[in-house]
């Protein structure tokens, strides 16, 4: 007991007569750990991604897509002039047009604001409830396109890209389907392709004029293709869930209209920056996993080039998601930063260390003088070792994941994080042990006041 | 009680090679106060050293009570030096950091008492070496006879059959280093054996035999001078 009382009182002894330098140290170990893992999430791939997140379709990887951002506001209240609108227009256009990593954006359970007059019109006496999503007849939240506000019916609806209605393979048995021409409108006012499934042949017309309310925006709109009997896409756009959405009683919207002259007002322009903005946060991309840094780097060019939040890939690893709106550039300067704090911070332990032994070297030799075994002068040492060491584990292990945005596998990032504490701490006891080496009563008899 | 046979100790390398010991025989018996003497180089403390085990020696061998001393096993060593032995250097070597109670009471902690009984100890040592009026103070603020007579109460707390003292009167004036002196044959009055190393003849002359080396040899093992007075002329 009094041996273990006297190595407490050595380590407490030690620690205070340090403490500045041993709370230096702590921080410095704390910050290197974090941005170590952090770069080694990044550039590694460290920690990785939940494996339900991606999906691996046709022997392909899928990621899911969001642009992330504080509920929507960040984005939002950018739409208040064209050119704000346009640059969203223009940020999608060019995200989805990269070559090495198509976006396709699906969303499957949307709801299409119809004018109550308008169902009445094309349904007539049929029921209309199967086509319904919820059933209940409102007054709009927003004027349709003729500035009223009507009585409105919500009808199942879907969203999809041209992307996603090629590569799903949907195809029309009346009309067209949606196509780069019917896409591609020359201003706003002109209609917008619809897409009906199987099950409104002999209710709606193929070039019928409808005017929806979608999102909260109104939309002039025209009927452009009945779809397949049977037509379907993956629920939300997860393939490999297994679920689908079949669309024969659904309203069809496109995501990415392509508008070619700019209106005069803003209000005439959000509602396609709107569709922009929800197809990416609707959005999945493939590429392989090798690539997926490399695809978030250039998604951050991209957005800083068009001045929005970069698109976040859902499910990579913890690294990417905390850096992606940072530039290549800058966290290559991280990289350097937290190489040479980790270096400095094993220096400035090794430093601290040496000193405490050379300083210490008198006492040392007089509790080995009069029978303290060297363990007794080793333990305390280490100890404060653990104690330095011991506010980085407690970092790595609750503020890590805490920090990061969910979708990353927080078991490897603790493996590392224990990994690197126990290195450090293993090349912090050899040195001590190295250097305790030649402190021997004999070495400390030689020794003079 | 301390047997050595055939005892040597070199050190450096090469050139710069020395011989400090060269196959010391010597044998001590229990409760006998030797003087160690010799010029500087001789090779004294070196043996003082080896026989406190806190020096390996390179040939020979170190008997204890009849058993040998490993010096090859650290664990060995170190229970030899804390129960066997108390060791007192010419530069006192307390702890800085520790007031006098606490330098004091070292020797005892490693070998496990309660407080209860340190505290017992200690200020019984501190009672006897006349400092017990010190206990709370630092080296620092004592003379050096008084630091002097902190070490030797640490080298004694434990009740050390051995007593080592390397040039214990070098860093004190003479008034003092009598007063040291007479502590240590209090203490071999009490039965302890001890071995003072000195290159002072007034302090060897007092102790009750004188082992002289020259070259890492020994040249002369005698009876100190009151020694010899006494069995001469009594």
């Amino acid at each position: 007991m009094q041996r273990i009382r006297f190595m407490a009182e050595e380590f407490f002894r030690s620690f205070q007569k340090s403490l500045f330098k041993n709370i230096l140290l702590m921080l410095m170990f704390s910050i290197s750990l974090l941005m170590a893992i952090i770069m080694c999430s990044y550039y590694v791939g460290l920690g990785e991604r939940y494996e339900t997140t991606t999906q691996k379709v046709d022997g392909r990887e899928w990621y899911p897509l969001d642009l992330m951002t504080e509920s929507g506001q960040e984005v939002s209240n950018q739409f208040t002039t064209v050119g704000r609108c346009r640059d969203m227009v223009d940020y999608y256009e060019t995200l989805k047009s990269l070559e090495e990593a198509p976006i396709l954006s699906i969303h499957t359970s949307q709801s299409v604001g119809l004018k109550e007059e308008d169902v009445k019109k094309f349904f007539g006496e049929k029921d209309v409830l199967p086509f319904t999503s919820g059933g209940e007849v409102n007054v709009a939240e927003v004027p349709f396109w003729d500035g009223d506000t009507y009585l409105t019916r919500s009808m199942k609806g879907a969203q999809v890209d041209l992307g996603a209605y090629r590569y799903f393979g949907l195809g029309t048995q009346e009309g067209e389907g949606f196509t780069e021409e019917n896409m591609t409108i020359q201003r706003d006012g002109d209609p917008i392709p619809l897409l009906l499934g199987s099950d409104y042949k002999g209710i709606i017309e193929v070039g019928a004029i409808i005017d929806v309310n979608f999102e909260m925006c109104a939309y002039h709109c025209k009927v452009v293709g009945i779809l397949e009997k049977g037509s379907k896409l993956p629920v939300q756009g997860y393939m490999e869930l297994g679920e689908v959405q079949y669309l024969d009683n659904r309203i069809i919207f496109p995501f990415g209209v392509r508008l070619l002259e700019d209106p005069k007002r803003a209000q005439q322009m959000e509602r396609y920056a709107w569709n922009a903005y929800m197809a990416l946060q609707s959005g999945i991309a493939q590429t392989k996993v090798e690539h997926i840094r490399e695809l978030v780097e250039t998604y951050g060019q991209i957005a800083d080039q068009f001045g929005y939040p970069p698109v976040q890939i859902i499910g990579t690893s913890l690294g990417l998601d905390l850096l992606r709106r940072e530039s290549a550039a800058k966290i290559r300067i991280l990289l350097i930063l937290t190489v040479v704090l980790l270096c400095f911070s094993f220096y400035g332990l090794s430093v601290t260390f040496y000193d405490k032994i050379q300083s210490n070297s008198k006492n040392y030799g007089i509790y080995l003088m009069n029978g303290c075994s060297l363990s007794m002068i080793l333990v305390p040492c280490l100890l404060e070792i653990a104690v330095i060491l011991f506010p980085a584990v407690v970092i790595g292990r609750y503020v890590l994941p805490a920090a990061a945005v969910s979708y990353f596998r927080a078991g490897p990032i603790m493996q590392a994080v224990y990994i690197m504490i126990g290195a450090a701490f293993l090349v912090g006891a050899a040195s001590l042990v190295y250097l305790m080496r030649g402190v021997d009563t004999e070495h400390l008899i030689r020794q003079r006041d | 009680m301390v047997e050595l046979k055939n005892v040597s100790k070199t050190f450096g390398k090469k050139e710069a090679r020395v011989e400090a010991l060269r196959g010391i025989d010597l044998s001590i018996r229990e409760g006998e106060l030797v003087a160690i003497m010799g010029k500087s180089g001789s090779g004294k403390s070196t043996l003082l050293n080896i026989l406190g085990g806190m020096m390996s020696m390179d040939n020979g061998e170190y008997w204890y009570d009849g058993k040998t001393v490993n010096f090859r096993s650290q664990r060995e060593l170190t229970k030899f030096r804390r129960n066997e032995v108390g060791f007192v250097v010419q530069y006192f070597a307390l702890a800085d950091d520790l007031n006098i109670f606490q330098n004091v009471a070292l020797p005892l902690k490693y070998q496990g008492y309660s407080r209860k009984k340190i505290k017992e100890m200690v200020m019984e040592a501190l009672r006897e070496l006349e400092i017990e009026d010190k206990a709370k103070a630092y080296p620092s603020e004592l003379s050096g006879g008084q630091q002097q007579r902190a070490a030797i109460a640490r080298a004694v707390v434990k009740q050390p059959r051995l007593l080592l003292a390397d040039e214990p009167t070098g860093n004190l004036d003479e008034a003092t280093g009598e007063a040291v002196q007479e502590i240590f044959h209090k203490l071999n009055k009490n039965g302890k054996t001890i071995i003072i190393v000195t290159h002072d003849a007034k302090v060897a002359k007092h102790c009750e035999r004188i082992i002289h080396l020259k070259d890492g040899m020994v040249s002369d093992d005698g009876l100190g001078r009151d020694a010899y007075e006494e069995e001469v002329f009594v």
